[in-house]
């Protein structure tokens, strides 16, 4: 045993370890195997000979999860700040519908409502923080994806660095004990 | 009878996990070798069998058994094999049973890998340990998540899987995950076996060290390849969420994180033995409250499974009996005392303590922001939602100032050093990097607080990891081991996801077109021209189909075409996205909706993401170190005989 | 020791914060509305049976109503609907329909189908006002008192027990009415 050679015994050992890496490799050849196939089959398809199929979206009921589209709307903005005022607006408001969507990701009818009515109040000249509390005031704090800043938000807000300075001052002391043990 | 066999697989498995997690425990207790002897076999038993029950329920989607409840409800007679194999683990059920499998893997890996370090009272307790929380697993599956249920008669053809899932990139996500979920069990197997035996935790930690990067890099490349399917597969062009299910994969991989750090202090110098045991306990138990999460519908989230709160009782049941009673245990036999040399302010103790405090702390603060909804809703102060603005915005405070000291980690020195001596061999990094940050940032027409800290930050951490790198090669004469190769590797890979992350926040060009029949869109060079929409034919779906042609000044340089499919079954829409990936920016159409006012036109988005590889990317190099880091050989070689000199020397019986 | 036990007690607390949690699971879905307590918003809508014809919220004032939000392209309407017959009936006070994102002919057919005991109907096609009312699904019931404030909202289909509660509030708002 202590006379195998270095470099074998090495290989020995990392034989387990080189199986995995082997997986893993194999598993990435697999992936690209699939898109592959995927690329094939796509391929493979071919243009419909039947008339175009109608492509309004079905109808979705509100209060039901959409399913897995995203919302995709050419809207007529000013301005490019208005664009970025506009997705950031959309982004930051949840869909009270959906399972944890924006209203930026949301197919819902009435997310859609909400975005059109959201795009109106830019053009009328409304600030973020009014077309906020626009929502608020019929949808509640729910709506906010960024929570604001009240008495029953302080822990979420200023828990984190209270735990850190907590955490900084139990480091310090532990490194101020353990500089004892170098002297 | 194949769903038989698959029933009576599991159920055997879970006798073989019984008397693994009683027997071969009760003889290393009592040191009898004739039990402890026992759990090799088990181990490799419960393995076949987990293995046996998880090929038949594949055999089953294969072959279309639809009169087994799984298959009718997650797979059809048009759905491709590939996707008839992923949808095995595709539902709730299925997934478990992966799990399961995986878990029996790694017992295997690790009676396996370990036979001949590990002293043998050692890793009979670590086999047994896992072993008892296979039994958990196996009780959920086989009480309330049974796959192999039957319903007689079956119907001539099931409904569909979700299309969202027939993706290649959903084929390897979950495997990838719950190997990484898992694998911190073997990290918690070896806390608890080391709490038992109350023995110096130096051993326990070093020999569990590979198993832990093990883990985490598969937790970190399951991640990654989840935010990738995310980011090609839902068309919103997005690459993290902050949703409570990506959350709850994201708290065990920060407390991981912090695991492989603090690892290195306890097996190098000793110091924080009783943390590093907390941390390897916590790593595991998040991952099963990720578990709960996902599975009990206890919070809202897009992407939940079926969610059933008879089941969240179970899960919940369960975490709190393993966490409890092994948080309970640390209680009553983790190490008091401060142990190792004694270290500096300045000093690589003090530098991953920070690594640590940082890294924990996030953790916390995810895990806050994620049951927030849930603390307010108990005390009655209404409803508020939690979601990415917070979660950005906490997480870059947390982390900016961990990341940017990060370079001067490696080159500091255990015990005592000095801020200067470290400095040094890094500030023509730092200077590099402020200018060519800036430079290439001003270059990229990106001058902007994102995109310039991404590029200053990037270049310093891969900067700083070569230089590293340069210094080790010239201090020594032999190759770099792989563990610190591994290390650089993944430092350097974090500067690269810092840069893709700095860029795609600022510089994404996003906007929705209206198109028709060969109109064209110019940006950023590129001409976008839509040559028709047509009707194509898949497997099981049918779709529109734009074809664009996109030209780059007056070349043609591609074709991509993007489509919105309608599957068949349960009649799901789907926005299938047309990629063109590049190097420092990809291209991005996915289709809308047709607009519908009689003009044939849809509303089409377009994306230009810069530097958006870089994220998976960066994140693939922290993968890789991560398993490059544990092929090290130091963790597979030579230690038996040293451990085994100890446990002689500790007066137990030569193993 | 103390300081060990510490980790336990922030599990168990963890542990007892989630058992809390998920009974109310579903409760927690729906969104409680902030107009409960505040006025009515006064909006003014065509008649479903008379478009020339419009209702808004302000004449009802000085009695209270109940508004019913449904469509026709909403199952759960349909599950509701025996329920929402009887409170026609047995409420004693009107019960306006509030047909929202539908098309006027399905909204008919399906009442001329499953009859109608509303005591009208008002049409919101657009859906302007139901983002007023904060509606986010159908079925929803409000309850408004005499004097035009919100008192109830009921999310989801009225079923018996929600439809004995209603009829409790219902009674209760009627006698103030009346004092």
């Amino acid at each position: 045993m202590n006379e195998v050679p270095t470099n074998a015994t090495g290989l020995r050992h990392q034989s387990p370890l080189t199986v995995v890496a082997a997986l893993l490799l194999l598993g990435w050849l697999a992936l690209g195997m699939t898109e592959l196939k995927a690329q094939a089959d796509e391929r493979a398809s071919h243009p419909v000979n039947e008339q175009q199929q109608d492509g309004v979206p079905r109808p979705v009921q509100p209060g039901r999860m959409s399913g897995m589209i995203t919302p995709i709307e050419p809207l007529p903005f000013r301005s490019p700040l208005e664009e970025r005022r506009f997705r950031a607006l959309v982004s930051e408001l949840r869909c009270t519908v959906c399972q944890n969507e924006s209203l930026a990701e949301s197919t819902a009818p009435l997310a859609r409502d909400l975005r059109m009515e959201v795009f109106a109040m830019l053009q009328d000249g409304r600030s973020d923080m009014e077309i906020r509390q626009f929502m608020v005031d019929r949808y509640g704090d729910f709506v906010l994806y960024r929570p604001p800043l009240a008495g029953h938000t302080l822990l979420l807000w200023f828990g984190p660095i209270l735990l850190l300075i907590g955490s900084l001052i139990g480091a310090f002391i532990v490194i101020h004990k353990r500089r004892q043990a170098l002297k | 009878m194949i769903a038989e066999f698959g029933q009576i697989s599991l159920i055997l498995a879970l006798i073989l996990a019984v008397i693994l997690g009683t027997l071969p425990l009760w003889g290393a207790y009592r040191n009898n070798d004739a039990l402890m002897n026992l759990a090799p076999s088990l181990v490799a038993g419960h393995f076949v069998f987990a293995l046996a029950a998880f090929v038949s329920l594949a055999t089953l989607f294969l072959r279309h058994d639809f009169t087994v409840i799984n298959v009718a409800t997650n797979s059809n007679l048009l759905l491709p094999w590939y996707y008839r194999i992923s949808a095995t683990w595709g539902s709730h059920e299925g997934s478990l049973l992966l799990w399961i499998l995986m878990l029996a893997g790694w017992m295997l890996a690790v009676a396996v890998m370990s036979r001949k370090v590990l002293p043998k009272v050692f890793l009979t307790r670590v086999l047994s340990v896992m072993g008892l929380i296979s039994i958990g697993f196996l009780l959920f599956t086989i009480l309330t998540s049974n796959p192999f249920d039957r319903i007689l008669p079956g119907p001539v053809d099931g409904q569909d899987l979700n299309p969202l899932l027939q993706d290649p990139g959903m084929i390897f996500h979950p495997p990838l995950l719950y190997m990484g979920y898992v694998g911190f069990a073997v990290a918690f197997g070896f806390a608890i076996a080391g709490l038992l035996g109350g023995r110096i935790e130096r051993d326990w930690v070093r020999w569990s060290r590979p198993w832990t990067l093990m883990a985490w890099a598969f937790l970190t490349g399951g991640i990654t390849l989840g935010s990738w399917w995310a980011y090609y597969e839902l068309g919103w062009g997005g690459w993290w969420f902050w949703d409570p299910v990506e959350n709850a994969s994201f708290i065990p991989w920060l407390l991981g994180t912090a695991l492989i750090h603090s690892q290195a202090v306890t097996e190098k110098r000793g110091a924080f033995p009783a943390w590093t045991v907390l941390l390897a306990i916590a790593a595991f138990s998040t991952s099963l409250l990720g578990t709960f999460l996902v599975r009990s519908g206890v919070l809202t989230s897009v992407h939940a499974f079926a969610t059933d709160p008879e089941r969240g009782v179970f899960i919940l049941g369960f975490m709190a009996l393993v966490t409890g009673a092994a948080l309970l245990l640390y209680a009553v036999r983790a190490p008091r005392i401060m142990t190792g040399k004694g270290f500096d302010f300045v000093s690589r103790e003090s530098a991953l303590l920070m690594n640590n405090v940082f890294f924990a702390v996030s953790a916390g603060m995810v895990l806050l922001g994620t049951l927030y909804p849930l603390i307010i809703d108990f005390m009655g102060w209404g409803q508020i939602s939690v979601g990415p603005p917070y979660f950005s915005a906490m997480f870059i405070l947390l982390m900016t100032p961990i990341v940017m000291l990060l370079p001067l980690g490696p080159f500091t020195r255990w015990g005592q050093d000095e801020l200067k001596r470290i400095l040094t061999p890094l500030l023509l990094s730092l200077v590099v990097a402020i200018v060519a940050g800036m430079a290439i940032a001003a270059a990229l027409g990106a001058f902007n607080l994102r995109a310039v800290t991404g590029w200053v930050g990037g270049i310093w951490l891969i900067m700083g990891a070569l230089s590293y790198f340069r210094q080790q090669k010239q201090q020594s004469r032999f190759k770099l081991p792989r563990g610190q190769l591994g290390m650089i590797m993944a430092h350097a890979g974090v500067g690269v996801f810092i840069i893709g992350v700095g860029m795609v926040e600022s510089m994404t060009y996003e906007r929705d077109v209206r198109f028709g029949q060969g109109d064209t869109l110019e940006v950023a060079g590129y001409r976008f021209h839509l040559e028709e929409i047509a009707v194509v034919k898949g497997p099981n779906w049918i779709a529109d189909e734009g074809r664009f042609t996109v030209y780059r000044g007056d070349r043609e340089i591609t074709q991509m075409r993007p489509q919105k499919r309608l599957y068949h079954r349960g009649q799901q829409v789907m926005t299938q996205v047309a990629l063109r990936p590049g190097f420092t920016h990809d291209l991005y159409i996915a289709m809308g909706e047709p607009l519908g006012d009689g003009s044939g036109d849809w509303s089409i988005r377009v994306h230009i993401k810069p530097f958006v590889r870089w994220i998976w990317g960066g994140a693939f190099l922290l993968a890789i170190g991560g398993l490059l880091a544990a092929s090290d050989r130091r963790y597979w070689r030579q230690q038996r005989i040293e451990a085994d000199a100890r446990v002689m020397s500790d007066g137990a019986q030569p193993a | 020791m103390i300081r060990m036990l510490v980790p336990l007690l922030v599990f168990v607390g963890l542990v007892g914060l989630l058992l809390i949690s998920l009974p109310t699971a579903e409760q927690r879905r729906q969104v409680a509305s902030p107009l409960i307590g505040r006025e009515v918003p006064n909006f003014s809508l065509p008649s479903l049976h008379d478009p020339s014809v419009s209702y808004s919220t302000s004449e009802l004032r000085g009695q209270p109503f109940i508004l019913n939000v449904w469509g026709s392209w909403c199952f759960s309407c349909r599950v509701e609907h025996p329920y929402i017959t009887r409170l026609g009936q047995e409420a004693g006070i009107p019960l306006v329909g509030f047909n929202w994102r539908d098309e006027r002919e399905d909204a008919l057919t399906w009442l001329g189908r499953f009859g109608d005991a509303w005591t009208f109907h008002m049409v919101d096609e657009e859906g302007r006002a139901a983002i007023d009312l904060g509606v986010y699904g159908a079925p929803e019931t409000f309850l408004i008192d005499h004097r035009g404030i919100i008192r109830h909202k009921h999310i989801g289909p009225v079923d018996q027990v929600s439809f004995d509660d209603l009829m409790r509030r219902i009674n209760d708002m009627r006698l103030e009415a009346d004092a």
